[in-house]
């Protein structure tokens, strides 16, 4: 059989990258590119000499994100509506750069995975990743992308994934109301800093008690659910996670009265003998209720000022917060504990009788995840600096969840990945669709209609972000019915 | 010498289902036992009492001294009882090598700080467990190459012997096995019967093993108890429970019954 030249992996990824290219444009293609030149370089087989393999795939698919990008730049850059692109992301000799840089990235990608020193296969893709990653906001500060805020937003996202992976990845718990603790994380630094209360605790404190009070609420949760069977901690995680949002909106009001004065009071039939304990002369507002807190506090570094609009600091705390999470967890993942988790989630009974204890090992993996996304919550607080209970509603659990089963159960690169690709169609790709077809609109169908109402239905029919969820279900019973694995299988998957 | 394990009076009921009746017998260090029985006889039961699956309804386990019946299973195996299972359970994902250092858990004492720290003396201590998972790879002739194979992708006899070793790890006083040779072709059930030996002669383990083949209980045993709906037919030598009449009519039936049901299928 004739060799093909691009894997079926590679076509879907260039269909993909080359609509994003399409609705995005401008200089997106420099980013597209090396994406492309990446999973090129990734699914080529690693051998020696490799790398002369992945020169004309990789040129192939780097041109076609081009032609997509030529196709936004020239075609749909003539309809009404759409944001102005930078003059320069125009010029051919663009094109041309961007073609040879994604070739480039692919072939870099393969020499380094089949290279002769086994140092440079375990650290070059790491160091590449990392060049790319510092080099990322200043570029998109140049190109005037504006994805800073749907990255850092995805950042926090893959690290509560992260968290969520050590539940259900490796311990393989269902854990449906992930976002409680989200919740609890957020509130807990609004809590702390904020004028709600005029407190101004030291930031980099403050995210550790936000943890710890996740991870304290994970362990009062678990504490009675996990010795029962796993279905019961699904039902009761939904159900912690539809709570706790509901407190938080009802908490703005609160009047405590001492029980057994009020029961006196309510029996001798006078009110005012009952004791009043907290909110006696107005209700004591907790939670500000459906309004939310803000402002939140920033951290705080020598030298360098965290404000909203400054994407560059925050991208670079948070990038490094995530990437010590990588870091404990791959480590935890490789330990005794680590060990133990994943064997639970192949055979509680076996597992049980190899001498781990059940209760006390998925009590510490549901605290982990508690914790991680206590944290994760209160970064987000700090970042967006405004926290309200809808913030923190029951889609948050189930795309989290979604990141993780698209990326990979078990698999960090898989979570981080499942993490970036929904939270940045998300943010990012959805509303750019809706301007690109807003346009189209108005180009075709709307030169037809004079009624503005039907105008207005058709706008927001043909609205992509109204189809987020949706799209996310499609994406998540495609996975299953294609890839149960996920996109980066963790390492057992891979060699099965 | 005193017994290692003393199972004594165990009963144990599922509802009006008397799985397990008033099974008594004593088991000496370094000794191999073997359990036979037809189907439904009550064997996996009776170790699913001694591993602490089962509480027994009535009755004690003593295993060194220490009563064991109501402990959990991971308080069961920290005492010294490791076991395989009927059905093998490996961690399909895991590779061999981390099926094999699970089965160390009890044994090895990292907690989740010294997970990320990585003390000196922890990463020592996973050096020295990976270096004995591995000589355990060797010992039941799996070789090396397939540490890093997922249990599940391994052919059906070598999962069987992974999940010896990963028995094997936390050094058990006792290892009980159930149906060691079930799936194997003659050839392995051979190379069983060595392993077997083995870990008897060179580990010093007590072996007790529920098998139907009788060649490799006759061969490897030093003491065979026979069991019919959970109570004790007989206990002994392999050769004279193989004799004893309760067995026999167990496996086959009477004389008389079976006559009965000839001549009624020829009317």
């Amino acid at each position: 059989m004739k060799q093909k030249i691009l894997s079926n992996a590679e076509i879907i990824g260039i269909l993909l990258m080359g609509f994003v290219a399409l609705i995005t444009g401008g200089w997106s293609v420099i980013i597209i590119v090396l994406l492309i030149g990446a999973l090129v370089g990734v699914n080529t087989e690693a051998e020696p000499g490799a790398w002369r393999k992945a020169l004309l795939p990789g040129a192939i698919s780097a041109a076609a994100v081009v032609l997509a990008t030529i196709i936004h730049n020239h075609v749909i850059m003539g309809l009404p509506r759409q944001e102005p692109i930078p003059a320069a992301s125009t010029a051919p000799l663009v094109y041309i750069g961007a073609i040879v840089l994604g070739t480039a990235m692919a072939v870099l990608v393969v020499a380094l995975r089949s290279a002769s020193d086994a140092r440079v296969r375990k650290f070059g893709l790491i160091g590449l990743l990392l060049a790319c990653a510092v080099a990322f906001p200043f570029f998109e500060q140049y190109a005037q992308l504006f994805w800073a805020n749907a990255i850092i937003v995805a950042m926090i996202f893959a690290m509560q994934a992260l968290g969520l992976n050590i539940v259900a990845g490796y311990a393989g718990m269902l854990d449906l109301g992930y976002v409680a603790f989200f919740a609890i994380g957020g509130y807990t630094i609004a809590f702390l800093n904020s004028p709600q209360f005029n407190l101004q605790v030291w930031f980099w404190l403050v995210i550790w008690v936000a943890a710890a009070a996740a991870a304290l609420f994970g362990l009062i949760l678990g504490t009675p659910v996990i010795p029962l069977r796993g279905d019961y901690l699904a039902i009761v995680t939904l159900g912690f996670g539809e709570i706790v949002p509901i407190v938080f909106r009802n908490l703005n009001a609160i009047t405590i009265l001492e029980p057994v004065s009020s029961l006196v009071a309510a029996l001798t039939g006078n009110p005012a003998s009952a004791i009043c304990l907290v909110g006696c002369i107005e209700p004591f507002n907790l939670t500000n209720g459906t309004d939310g807190i803000t402002p939140i506090g920033r951290p705080i570094f020598p030298g360098v000022q965290f404000v909203t609009g400054q994407y560059i600091p925050w991208y670079f705390l948070i990038l490094g917060l995530l990437i010590a999470s990588v870091f404990f967890i791959s480590r935890l993942r490789n330990s005794r504990i680590g060990r133990a988790w994943v064997a639970i989630r192949e055979d509680e009974l076996a597992a049980n009788s190899m001498g781990i204890n059940l209760v006390r090992t998925k009590l510490i993996a549901f605290m982990l995840g508690a914790m991680f996304s206590g944290f994760a919550g209160a970064f987000y607080g700090s970042y967006v600096s405004f926290i309200s209970p809808d913030a923190f509603d029951f889609s948050i659990s189930v795309i989290v969840l979604c990141m993780v089963i698209l990326g990979g159960t078990g698999s960090i690169v898989g979570v981080i990945l499942g993490g970036f690709i929904i939270k940045v169609t998300d943010l990012l790709l959805l509303d750019k669709l809706q301007v690109v077809m807003g346009g189209l609109l108005q180009a075709t169908l709307f030169q037809g209609i004079e009624n503005q109402g039907m105008q207005n239905f058709l706008e927001s029919l043909f609205n992509a972000s109204q189809y987020k969820l949706l799209l996310f279900g499609i994406i998540l019973v495609t996975m299953m019915q294609f890839r149960p694995q996920g996109l980066v299988p963790s390492t057992a998957e891979r060699k099965a | 010498m005193a017994d290692l394990l003393a199972v004594n009076n165990v009963t144990k009921a599922f509802g009006g289902l008397i799985a397990v009746n008033a099974v008594d017998f004593h088991i000496a260090p370094g000794m191999i036992a073997g359990l036979i029985g037809p189907n439904g006889a009550g064997k996996t039961t009776l170790f699913n009492n001694i591993t602490g699956l089962y509480t027994p309804t009535k009755g004690e386990i003593v295993f060194d001294g220490q009563r064991v019946s109501g402990l959990k299973p991971h308080e069961v195996q920290a005492r010294g009882i490791a076991r395989t299972f009927q059905n093998i359970r490996l961690f399909g994902q895991m590779t061999a090598l981390e099926n094999i250092l699970v089965g160390m858990h009890s044994r090895l004492k990292g907690n989740i700080f010294e997970a990320f720290f990585r003390p000196p003396r922890v990463r020592h201590e996973e050096a020295e467990a990976a270096a004995k998972a591995l000589d355990l790879l060797d010992f039941v002739g799996l070789g090396r190459k397939f540490a890093d194979w997922p249990a599940r992708n391994l052919p059906y006899g070598f999962q069987r012997r992974l999940e010896i070793a990963r028995a094997l790890a936390s050094d058990p006083k006792l290892l009980l096995l159930d149906e060691p040779s079930s799936g194997l072709n003659v050839e392995e059930t051979e190379d069983m019967a060595f392993w077997i030996e083995d870990i008897s002669r060179d580990l010093g383990i007590t072996v007790i093993m529920v098998e139907h083949d009788m060649t490799l209980v006759s061969r490897v045993s030093d003491r065979v108890m026979a069991m019919n709906q959970g109570r004790v037919l007989a206990m002994g030598s392999a050769a004279e429970v193989q004799r004893h009449p309760a067995v026999v009519e167990a496996y086959i039936g009477t004389p008389a019954a079976a006559g009965e049901t000839v001549e009624r299928a020829a009317s």
